[in-house]
């Protein structure tokens, strides 16, 4: 049987290789024809995949309608999170490229459950109380991507394959409750309390897995706005096991414990994307070109732009 | 300028996968470490926690009381986990077996708990998931504590309605009754508080038995006109009192160090008092008011406190497990050699915990049974286990 933790340490030997090879490709000796820097910065949708389920709260006699499992939403049920950051391209040709992304981004998921007590002698001596759990996790994103385009003409499509590696910045969770009291004296829905409050301490401070997208890349003169949709397959559980009872919370109904999680995300984004090119200068008296220059396919579509102006 | 950020991203990342395998926290398993609440889904049911051991199969065996509509008086409630605190058993016992006293005591392999008006003696079958009557035990009238003796013997505290008296019974080995001795009760109206403390109607009563290091025995339970702390040899003859004040202050709590050390929790009028090293003379008459401590202004109106001895990392400690005015419950660490508060660390959240019963367990970690009012309503029985680790952090190591 492998354990979570061997599985884990298996999953983690598994990325350690293959950001490795990302990295030692940005060590080969091939000169880039290409860099570009930019901006990213979209929504994103979030879905909890729960590899083993946990709670402090445990029926003696499970009743025949058990309302108190988790019930996560799908990924577009979800509310949609947010995410920007900086960009950083290495052409080294037409088709290859190199793809540093890193990122602020806020995933988003949730999960309903209810209990319910009802009396075997008395019809009205009823409670259900209803819980909708909303998690915010913010996450730094390190994705490193190998990319494919396809032509370098004004509409590239393109694709993108790698790993990432996100850390936890902070994380909260908010309940709010629906009771309907009919020992109390209510036949209608309540609206209960609500809480929101730090899970920081539960969660992984690390996260990790692979990631692909694909998007179009508009060439326009000085600038290359991309449409990108990406999507993360979380490879690691986002849950601290060590961590999972300590919370004095974790006793409460409305709180309870968490499952152990992978997350699975989706992105929007838009890219802009500026060429830069601040290599040695060729003077030959070692001194630094500091003069942004126009790489050589911007500059064929600035002429070309020029040159269709002056026909008309 | 390219070559720099590659070096950079590489650093990135590197440290990243560092970081991310350096993690020294402690690896906890399962069974280390959890928080369980036992959920009935019946509206009417409540269920207060008793006792709880922890079995051979490293599982445990909790009993509890519960409501029955038979009888104004609860019913035993036996549960019986695995490892990881997960349900294998329940048990609710019939009208036969009300009023079960909050001791769970092993003898020789098997489990016994000590019930009903007349004091009846259940065996538990662990396998079946019953209990069964051993035996009725003579003179015992309304038990409210049991423990097991050194010498494979019961000392039992009991209430004997008729004659307003306090009785302590002494079983041998062979679960026949040693001696009896009875004190009477001065204070009028002593069924009050008892039949109060036993339906679980108001505050219950500091009522415990056990044994001294040294050979004897000692009793809290009412005597003259107050809560009075009783000690006797191993014959049964008294040596010595600790008198409380009637009913408002008593000893709460106590576990025996060595001669005359003890560690004791004490209350007055809703004041508590936490004495984790205190010379008592057994042998003399006192009172409890002249035991100073330290004043737990955290502890609720007269807590509920249990207490421990352990060994944490080669030192003595002192655990005391009792009930806070914020409703949660309190663990304090003392040493036992210096009396100091070396940590302290809370259980339960907003909806109510109550301290039954804290114990050691094979992992070297903690057991703190409790009751709990889940949905801030229903009285249920909850255990939190405590990890190694979380013990050497309570003891400050």
């Amino acid at each position: 049987m492998i354990t979570g933790y061997k599985l884990n340490g298996v999953i983690l030997r598994q990325i350690s290789i293959l950001v490795f090879f990302c990295l030692s490709l940005s060590f080969l000796p091939v000169k880039a024809q290409r860099m570009l820097i930019g901006f990213k910065g979209g929504a994103n949708f979030t879905q909890a995949s729960v590899t083993e389920h946990f709670s402090a709260f445990q029926y003696t006699q499970v009743p025949e309608e058990d309302q108190t499992q988790k019930e996560y939403a799908s990924i577009f049920k979800n509310s949609a999170g947010t995410q920007f950051g900086i960009v950083a391209s290495f052409e080294f040709n037409n088709v290859f490229g190199l793809s540093f992304e890193p990122s602020y981004a806020q995933y988003r998921f949730g999960y309903n459950n209810q209990y319910k007590w009802e009396s075997s002698e008395v019809l009205e001596e009823t409670f259900e109380v209803a819980y909708d759990h909303q998690h915010k996790i913010n996450y730094i994103e390190l994705p490193l991507f190998l990319k494919f385009s396809a032509g370098s003409g004004k509409i590239a499509p393109y694709v993108q394959a790698g790993g990432f590696i996100n850390i936890m910045h902070n994380a909260s969770k908010s309940t709010s409750a629906e009771i309907i009291d009919e020992a109390g004296g209510s036949m209608e829905e309540l609206t209960g309390d609500n809480n929101d409050v730090g899970i920081d301490n539960l969660l992984n401070k690390y996260y990790y897995g692979l990631a692909g997208s694909a998007g179009i890349a508009f060439n326009l003169p000085y600038v290359r706005i991309g449409l990108d949709v990406s999507y993360r397959q979380g490879f690691s559980n986002i849950t601290d096991e060590n961590a999972r009872y300590t919370d004095v919370r974790s006793s409460n109904i409305s709180f309870d414990v968490l499952d152990d999680i992978q997350l699975n995300n989706m992105q929007f984004s838009l890219v802009l994307h500026f060429p830069v090119n601040f290599s040695m200068g060729a003077t030959g008296q070692g001194k630094k070109n500091t003069r942004y220059v126009v790489p050589y396919d911007m500059r064929r579509f600035k002429d070309e732009g020029k040159r269709g102006r002056r026909r008309n | 300028m390219r070559s720099l950020i590659c070096r950079l991203i590489q650093a990135t990342l590197i440290i990243s996968l560092f970081v991310s395998c350096s993690d020294d926290a402690e690896e906890v398993s399962p069974e280390n470490r959890f928080i369980r609440v036992y959920n009935d889904a019946d509206f009417s049911a409540t269920f207060y926690a008793l006792d709880v051991k922890q079995t051979a199969d490293n599982g445990y065996l909790i009993l509890g009381q519960t409501r029955i509509s038979e009888s104004d008086f609860g019913v035993a409630y036996l549960l019986k986990t695995d490892s990881e605190g997960n349900v294998i058993w329940e048990y609710k016992a019939d009208d036969t077996t009300i009023n079960p006293a909050p001791s769970l005591m092993e003898i020789g392999g098997k489990y016994y708990f000590i019930c009903g008006v007349n004091g009846i003696l259940m065996e538990i079958n662990e396998t079946e998931g019953t209990a069964l009557p051993s035996k009725v035990i003579p003179g015992i009238t309304y038990p409210l504590h049991a423990s097991t003796t050194p010498d494979g013997g019961i000392i039992i505290l009991s209430y004997n309605q008729e004659n307003n008296s306090t009785v302590i019974s002494k079983l041998n080995s062979g679960l026949a009754v040693s001696w009896q001795s009875e004190y009477v009760i001065q204070e009028e109206n002593s069924d009050e508080p008892i039949f109060d403390h036993l339906i679980n109607t108001e505050k219950r009563l500091p009522f415990f038995t056990g044994s001294l290091e040294e050979g004897g025995y000692y009793f809290n339970g009412l005597s003259n006109f107050t809560i009075s702390l009783i000690f006797v040899d191993p014959s049964g003859n008294q040596i010595g009192l600790m008198n409380g004040y009637q009913m408002d202050g008593a000893v709460s709590s106590i576990a025996h160090i060595q001669g005359s050390q003890f560690a004791v929790s004490r209350f007055t009028f809703g004041t508590n008092y936490i004495l984790p090293t205190v010379e008592i003379n057994i042998n003399e008459i006192s009172n409890s008011e002249e035991l100073d401590g330290n004043i737990s202004s955290e502890l609720a109106y007269n807590a509920d406190v249990r207490i421990i001895k352990k060994t944490v990392n080669e030192k003595n400690v002192i655990i005391y497990a009792a009930n806070t005015k914020s409703n949660q419950v309190v663990l304090y660490a003392y040493d036992e050699e210096t009396g100091e508060l070396l940590g302290s660390h809370h259980l339960g959240f907003s909806e109510g915990f109550e301290v039954a019963s804290l114990i050691d367990t094979e992992d070297e970690g903690l057991a703190v049974l409790c009751t709990t009012n889940m949905a801030g309503r229903f009285n249920r029985i909850s255990l939190f286990k405590i990890s190694k680790g979380d013990v050497s952090s309570l003891c400050g190591e």
